[in-house]
């Protein structure tokens, strides 16, 4: 999700369920003139709320452009305690001291999906003071495996159809290695087992956001298995938020993770599934029972294209490309002496023929200077 | 044991995808990518359906005009490149 428009926040902010759990968390544990840092505070929520509960003062930072929203709620809710609007990633501002808490919502869906998380471990490294407190501070991923008929029919073997007189069969293989974002509701699943828990995360700890796990599952339910679900609990320090399919929903989804061919499990039998996701990677699933085994991987549900693969490998030796030399020769113009318009000016008279398209320039020019100009961090 | 007679597996920790005939290899372990072109293809597509070494030279062989031992020193390079990105182990000649 880009986060950039309202309608992204929409669901975050009218989901009570989420949002009165955080409200609680926050009143129990940010102590009257406490620093905190909203991470990834979109329209502010979590930072009102804490400013709310007499935090001394709060850094709301979010790259996302609804941030500066967020200045406004403040004085229109004539809160008068101290609030900073930073419109960065966190990795790119300064904040100039240690903070008593963080509040964050950097678990996606199954937990990893959107990869927030390591940007929630730079920020504890960089800004949390030492027995500062985090919000949520613990998480745990849960997984079980479903029968899903009629889910699996429209999502997955539709492929197999030929609809329009046209054989989509070739797309099959992709679309059941991807993970596909569901709502309880949608998947209508029976479970074939009791749920397994995996991965549990201390972020207070943690330095690394993977998931390298195996479960066995002894079936309880005989059944058609046409896959995997998968969501995630936050502990919020004294209460947990489950997102789990059973519980009442919130904003998050579930995952279900398909198998490239269903299989029948009786009551009894045991299935032993692995899952495997290293940071920014791919998610990676296996089933297998005595007499079956099958893996899938959202690597396989996406076509490489083997141009891109190569700057993908660390042997790559890179190169500047046209755009990039004309890119270069821009960012050595951006020295504080010339205008925006200047530089258009002077580029395009001085780019040979063939490359003087001014709206590429034009492009590129504003992109690099929204990027790459303005005022140091304090 | 000649290192000439060594057979290889492809590691559980190994995942390919074609691509236009070549073949891009991501490995769980270390979430690296590895690219071969459409002959390295080939030869991991043996690798995968289990050939024996010599089963990979006679392939090539048969492909190529090029010596026998350009064709060779060719393959145990890549098997070798393969080995060490982890994405192959040595197994017991069949
Ligand atoms: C799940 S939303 C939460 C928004 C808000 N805290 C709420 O609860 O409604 C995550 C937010 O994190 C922001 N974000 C993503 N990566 C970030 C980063 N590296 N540093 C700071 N914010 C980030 C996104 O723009 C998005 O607004």
């Amino acid at each position: 999700m880009s986060y950039s428009s309202i309608s992204d926040h929409h669901a975050m902010i009218f989901d009570t369920l989420r949002n009165e759990a955080y409200r609680k968390a926050i009143k129990a544990h940010i102590k009257p003139g406490d620093t905190v840092l909203d991470l990834g505070a979109g329209l502010g929520i979590l930072g009102l709320m804490a400013l709310q509960h007499g935090a001394g003062k709060v850094y709301m930072v979010d790259p996302s452009p609804v941030i500066n929203i967020a200045e406004r709620l403040i004085q229109q809710n004539k809160f008068t305690n101290s609030a900073v609007i930073l419109q960065s990633s966190i990795e790119t501002c300064h904040i100039p001291e240690q903070v008593d808490c963080i509040l964050s919502v950097f678990t996606g869906n199954f937990l990893l999906s959107e990869d927030l998380l390591p940007s929630l471990i730079y920020a504890r490294n960089q800004y949390l003071k030492p027995a500062g407190c985090m919000l949520p501070d613990k998480a745990i991923m849960h997984w079980a495996p479903v029968s899903a008929k009629a889910f699996y029919a429209d999502k997955i073997d539709a492929w197999q159809q030929q609809p329009y007189g046209i054989d989509f069969s070739a797309v099959r293989p992709f679309t059941v290695n991807e993970t596909h974002q569901v709502t309880a509701n949608e998947l209508a699943a029976e479970y074939l087992s009791e749920s397994a828990a995996l991965n549990e995360m201390d972020f207070c700890t943690a330095e690394t956001i993977t998931c390298d796990a195996a479960s066995t599952f002894e079936i309880s339910q005989s059944g058609t298995c046409h896959g995997l679900v998968g969501w995630f609990d936050a502990r919020l320090n004294s209460c947990w938020l489950s997102t789990s399919p059973q519980q009442p929903a919130m904003h998050w989804s579930q995952i279900f993770l398909p198998l490239t061919t269903p299989i029948e499990l009786q009551r009894g039998d045991q299935l032993q599934a692995t899952l495997n996701r290293p940071e920014f990677g791919h998610w990676t699933w296996s089933v297998s029972t005595q007499n079956h085994q099958q893996r899938q991987s959202s690597f396989l549900s996406t076509p490489v294209n083997p141009q891109q693969l190569k700057k993908m490998t660390d042997n790559y030796q890179p190169r500047l490309n046209n755009p990039g030399n004309l890119a270069l020769q821009i960012l050595e113009m951006l020295n504080g002496d010339l205008s925006t318009s200047e530089i258009i000016s002077q580029l395009s008279r001085s780019l040979p023929p063939g490359q003087q398209n001014k709206k590429t320039i034009n492009k590129m020019v504003r992109r690099l200077i929204m990027e790459y100009t303005g005022t140091e961090p304090p | 044991m000649s290192v000439r007679a060594q057979n290889y597996q492809i590691s559980p920790d190994a995942i390919a995808q074609q691509v236009s005939g070549e073949t891009v290899i991501m490995d769980l372990a270390s979430a690296v990518y590895f690219g071969l072109n459409s002959t390295g293809s080939k030869i991991w597509q043996q690798l995968e359906s289990g050939a024996a070494t010599s089963t990979i030279l006679a392939m090539l062989a048969d492909t190529f005009e090029a010596p026998h031992e350009v064709l060779a020193t060719d393959l145990y390079e890549l098997l070798s490149e393969l080995e060490n990105a982890g994405l192959i182990t040595k197994s017991t000649p069949r």
